[in-house]
């Protein structure tokens, strides 16, 4: 027990931006804050194949959501956007995957709270060769992205 | 006697020559600003519609015929595009600062199955309690996004979720004289502009 404490307290003192598992990195982790009562959130991140060889992200969870899953925004040349539903995703060796607004993300699906005032949720990334990652993914609002220049 | 005839012929000429100078100069002009706009030229007359808004009224487009509208359409499931549209949105309205007071948002929810009065209402007021949601009944909703030839449809995609609605997720500037002005495609949502482009139309 005081040894799980440990490394919790030392997981929060020390939750760093980028986390490690085998040769996957995963950085710039965030996930959307949504307005009360949406039962669905939007996480996004870089993911990092350091290794010589592919691996592969097959499994997600979250304490925040039921269901979690990679989905993939695609707008065509008519403006409509639709989503498809990317099962397994392939991390080419010595690649960096960048899962942003409008593109791949990843979806949280049935929230258990909102995100409102909360500063983090956790989430469990399964690699088929890196194993299990835990990372804390910082929840950010977008009423105001911050991407407003004035001139 | 004669030769006043002539000079008479010359002026009409030169009248003539001169109006068609004056049209060319107009039409490029014309073209040239239009092409100024940050959004895509659609100049199309904006039809009317009834829904309900998030607070249980109905409401008309001709409600807002004193404002600029922005509608675009969407759902409160939609994870990606409707919050990556809205806050561009909300953007514009810190953008325009005073000047928003002449600007009205409006989404409309093309999910009217689960998109209640009171989840639009929570959805808006979380980005700007000025921006209305609107729904209606199934039917309703499809007229309004036939007449604005907005494509949606459910995708029951292998997953978690009921389902999901692909949609066409463009921002459209109606003018207060009621013509669909400007389209905003999701690659054209810089807040900035968009913002300029509302203050020349203003």
């Amino acid at each position: 027990m005081k040894k799980v404490m440990f490394s919790l307290l030392m997981f929060l003192a020390f939750a760093p931006f980028s986390y490690a598992e085998g040769d996957i990195v995963v950085r710039d982790a965030w996930v959307r804050e949504v307005p009360p009562g949406a039962s669905v959130s939007a996480a996004y991140m870089t993911i990092e194949n350091k290794g010589s060889q592919v691996d592969k992200l097959t499994a997600l969870s979250s304490d925040a959501a039921e269901n979690v899953e990679i989905h993939m925004s695609n707008v065509d040349e008519n403006g409509i956007a639709k989503m498809e539903r990317i099962k397994t995703l392939e991390l080419p060796a010595g690649e960096s995957l960048e899962l942003k607004p409008g593109g791949m993300h990843v979806m949280l699906i049935g929230l258990k709270e909102s995100l409102i005032g909360i500063e983090s949720v956790t989430m469990n990334l399964s690699f088929e060769k890196a194993g299990d990652m835990l990372i804390k993914v910082p929840v950010k609002s977008m009423k105001s992205s911050g991407e407003v220049h004035h001139h | 006697m004669k030769n006043k005839k002539v000079f008479r012929i010359l002026i009409a000429i030169l009248c003539l020559i001169l109006i068609g100078w004056g049209i060319i100069l107009y039409q490029i002009m014309d073209v040239k600003s239009k092409a100024d706009f940050y959004g895509n030229v659609y100049e199309r007359e904006a039809p009317e519609f009834t829904l309900t808004d998030h607070n249980g009224s109905r409401v008309s487009l001709s409600d807002y015929d004193d404002k600029v509208v922005l509608i675009f359409f969407g759902y409160a499931n939609c994870p990606d595009i409707c919050p990556m549209t809205m806050s561009a949105v909300n953007n514009v309205m810190d953008e325009l600062g005073d000047k928003s007071k002449e600007v009205q948002v409006l989404f409309v929810s093309v999910d009217p199955e689960r998109d209640t009065e009171e989840k639009l209402k929570s959805y808006m007021n979380y980005f700007n309690d000025s921006f209305v949601g609107l729904t209606g009944t199934p039917e309703e909703i499809d007229r309004v996004a036939d007449d604005y030839n907005v494509f949606y449809e459910k995708e029951y995609v292998d997953s978690a979720s009921e389902y999901l609605i692909g949609h066409n997720s463009s921002i459209l500037l109606i003018t207060p004289d009621g013509e669909i002005f400007l389209r905003y495609p999701q690659n054209r949502m810089d807040p900035a502009s968009i913002a300029a482009d509302i203050e020349r139309v203003l």
